[in-house]
């Protein structure tokens, strides 16, 4: 009975180390690698210091956090294990695992948490982010004590990889400036991914961390993330099989093409934590788009059914309001402005601008983002022969490139302009910011620069940052909402379709709501492609 | 045949005396352009180009930047050449857009034709110091690429139609430049010349009534190609994105709609057709007019 047995595990044992060896083979030749190709090219791979998806992909890689999120908006454990916030909101406290170590063998302790954090309170774009941090204690390596001046329910999902890369401070910490520092080009982290290798403006190589602290994980061996400058092209190497994955593909017509490969699995999912807004902003300090009446007449002729359905191919998702629609605090309850011309029309006559003799009121110009024709120079287009219905001339500005349009459109010098802005998550992170009075800054491309101001929108965001009751919160937010539709500084017209691309064969694709901006440990191949 | 024909002419564009014979080297090379088939199928092309263009719009009065249906349309009953991304009517960007376009050819090779002369004929004429200076200019213009100083200007200035035709006459002077320079040097010693020197004419009224009207035949025909020229430039800036999107043009429309080749192709054929045939035939009425006015061009072939 017990030889017996013993026999049986050695057969398994054989039985497994033949089966092993060929599957080492594959592994060996490149059968357990992910090849990435991505139009978005970092430039380095520090995301404590530099916002954008470019940098976020390699940052999650590279660099753990202290919290991940699941699909729905779950925070759950990572570099901290546990966390607790304090009943008054003042305090948050990470309990942090106790085997990381940092790619060179360094532990991450609690003193790296609190380096980091202060590191991308004080370097990162997002300042609001990390604003409500007072400081961070560290009672002893395995505990971190956010000190809070006010309460700050977004912390808990600026926690995120994306957002919070956990720097060792013995790297980082030597005093040089975060945003030159040479590490940003050789990052050391503790993520599941080490940095091998990067050819600029080509590509960049990540393989396993064998000492990354979840163990088993990652079941990718390498990724290869090849930098495209042209979509057209990564499309069809993607579809021959070159590479494995294409994330953030914009482009009505390449989504669907893609849709159509028998090899290839397409996806929405990943981008609820970005929440990529697609819209057209007012210069709402220039006369006559002071006046709310005109601003509500062009929304009611602009036809966002007609922009998202056509223009767009129908892979675009319609947004009403300042925040995404995948965000639980999402309100759908808002003036939709169905087209109606004859509203349109009235709204401009109340507001005294009549039809003169040849049967316009009077002109305008609109501005577009260069370079992104679908979401942005065929919308603005396409308004011009929409306006021009209710009597509004429309002159189409063209920029020749992005920092002529960032400089007209942050120094006021625009009537109408299409924009892309994110949410980045919580609206502390990236709604706040293009609504608030205090962040009416001229020069700064992505601030306040329609000159918004609504006291009452003010109170509701500022009580809405400190709010820790959920239930309430999500009220506020609602609350503002409304009003920002109502007064439309923004007509919302869409979430910027951003679609990944897989190979069929790969399991545990990156579906929560960071995606591709979030570690990939758990990524792996179920068929490996032929080699 | 051809006997005939270079005795009656040996005498009539190089004489001394362009006074007496003004009206026959035109009416001459007329006829000689005439004797081309392909000099007269391109005229008859243009002609046709240039009636479209200015006849057309009153005749299909429909705005090319309207949206007149669906995005995509291909073309039937409804739009005969089919819509664009937009909705917009491909045939009505055609019409309408053949005038900006014409019109962005025409004022950037006059823009050219005019530098080009000036430049060219200052330098021959006077020679010396003032030509080296005029030399150096011209140099410093012929080293740039010429679409890429042209993409820098309409970055610089904006992408509006005023400033494409001023960046495309801008940049593309040079050749009309040298050619003037080299027939003013050439002229400039030739006795009809010392002669009116002699009789005490301005330097002034040597360059303008004395030289440039010998000098001009060769500039016409480099003139016409310009136009060609131009109309190329501007589909290749628009193709760039560096097309003026509120006035619809042949080069815009190319440019705007290839990225939808493979969804419609009809948005992108025509103007691209277009685009080809005006080029056709402008150079074709070029090469007329080159064998007509040149005769020793003439007798050698």
């Amino acid at each position: 009975m017990l030889i017996r047995r013993h026999f049986v595990l050695g057969a398994l044992g054989l039985a497994a180390a033949t089966v092993a060896s060929p599957a080492a083979r594959a592994q060996s030749a490149g059968g357990n690698t992910l090849v990435v190709a991505t139009t978005q090219v970092p430039r380095h791979f520090n995301g404590a210091v530099q916002s954008g998806m470019a940098t976020a992909m390699p940052t999650a890689q590279i660099f753990a956090s202290p919290l991940r999120y699941d699909d729905k908006w779950n925070p759950q454990p990572y570099l901290a294990q546990s966390w607790e916030v304090a009943p008054d909101g003042l305090s948050v406290t990470l309990h942090l695992v106790k085997d990381a170590v940092f790619h060179d063998g360094h532990p991450v302790t609690s003193e790296d948490v609190a380096f980091s954090i202060m590191a991308i309170k004080a370097n990162h774009p997002f300042q609001t982010m990390l604003a409500a941090v007072d400081k961070v204690e560290t009672p002893d390596p395995a505990t971190a004590i956010l000190r809070l001046k006010n309460p700050s329910p977004s912390l808990l999902l600026a926690m995120s990889p994306a957002l919070m890369p956990i720097l060792p401070k013995h790297v980082y910490g030597d005093g040089q400036d975060l945003k030159t520092h040479p590490a940003n080009l050789k990052p050391i982290g503790s993520g599941p991914f080490k940095l091998t290798e990067y050819k600029q403006g080509e590509y960049y190589t990540l393989e396993k961390f064998d000492k990354f602290f979840i163990p088993g994980r990652p079941k990718l061996d390498k990724i290869v993330v090849r930098l495209v400058s042209d979509q057209n092209a990564a499309v069809v190497s993607l579809e021959r099989g070159d590479f494995s994955a294409f994330p953030f593909i914009a482009g009505a017509r390449d989504i669907d093409r893609l849709q159509k490969s028998p090899n290839l699995v397409v996806t929405d999912k990943g981008m609820a934590g970005v929440g990529p807004l697609n819209w057209l902003a007012f210069n709402t300090r220039k006369k006559p788009l002071d006046d709310v009446r005109v601003r509500q007449a062009i929304a009611y002729a602009a036809n966002r059914d007609f922009i998202v359905s056509k223009l767009m191919g129908g892979k675009a998702t319609p947004a009403l309001g300042p925040i995404a629609p995948d965000s639980p605090l999402a309100e759908a309850a808002v003036e939709p402005y169905k087209v109606d011309y004859a509203k349109s029309a009235a709204l401009l006559d109340a507001a005294g601008y009549a039809k003169g003799a040849d049967g316009s009121r009077f002109s305008l110009t609109i501005d577009y983002i260069p370079g992104g024709d679908e979401q942005q120079r065929n919308v603005a287009e396409y308004m011009r022969s929409q306006l021009k219905r209710v009597g509004i001339n429309l002159e189409v500005r063209a920029a020749p490139d992005f920092p002529t349009w960032a400089q007209r459109v942050s120094n006021f010098d625009f009537d109408l302009t299409m924009d892309t802005v994110y949410n980045w998550g919580d609206p502390v992170i990236g709604v706040n910011r293009t609504y608030l009075t205090s962040n009416i800054r001229k020069g700064i491309i992505w601030s306040n620069t329609q000159q918004y101001s609504n006291p009452k929108v003010d109170e509701l965001l500022q009580a809405a940052a400190v709010e820790t009751s959920p239930e309430k919160r999500k009220a506020l937010y609602s609350e503002f909402q409304k009003i920002v539709v109502s007064d439309v500084p923004i007509y919302f017209i869409n979430v910027s379709p951003y679609y990944n691309a897989f190979a069929k064969g790969l399991g545990n694709l990156p579906n929560s709501i960071w995606g591709m901006m979030s570690p990939l440990d758990e990524l792996y191949w179920e068929t490996p492609p032929k080699t | 045949m051809t006997v005939i024909e270079s005795t009656s002419q040996v005498s009539a564009p190089q004489t001394d005396l362009p006074a007496r014979t003004a009206a026959s080297p035109g009416r001459l090379a007329l006829r000689q352009f005439t004797k081309s088939p392909s000099g007269v199928a391109g005229a008859c092309m243009l002609i046709l180009i240039i009636l479209v263009a200015v006849a057309g719009p009153s005749l299909y009065p429909v705005d090319p930047l309207d949206l007149v249906g669906a995005p995509f349309m291909p073309p039937d009953a409804d739009a005969w050449f089919g819509t664009d991304y937009l909705g917009r009517d491909v045939l009505a960007g055609l019409i309408h857009g053949g005038r900006a376009t014409l019109a962005v050819g025409a004022v950037a090779a006059l823009i050219t034709i005019v530098i080009g002369l000036v430049i060219g004929a200052v330098g021959g004429f006077f020679g010396g110091a003032i030509d080296a200076t005029m030399v150096k200019i011209t140099e410093f213009f012929q080293i740039l690429p010429p679409l890429l100083f042209a993409m820098v200007l309409v970055t610089l200035f904006g992408p509006k139609l005023t400033t494409i035709t001023l960046a495309i006459g801008g940049v593309s002077w040079t050749s009309v430049a040298r050619l003037t320079r080299a027939e003013f040097m050439r002229l400039r010693d030739l006795d009809f010349v010392k002669a009116s020197r002699a009789a005490g004419a301005s330097n002034v009224n040597l360059i303008l009534r004395v030289l440039l009207p010998n000098a001009l035949p060769a500039v016409i025909v480099s003139a016409t190609l310009a136009i060609g020229v131009a109309i190329l430039f501007e589909g290749g800036l628009s193709f760039l994105g560096l097309g003026d999107p509120n006035v619809m043009s042949w080069g815009l429309m190319l440019g705007q709609n290839r990225n939808y080749i493979l969804d419609a192709w009809w948005a992108v054929m025509f103007p691209g057709a277009a685009i080809f045939l005006a080029v056709l035939a402008i150079s074709l009425v070029g090469d007329g007019l080159n064998d007509a006015i040149n005769p020793r061009l003439r007798r050698r072939s």
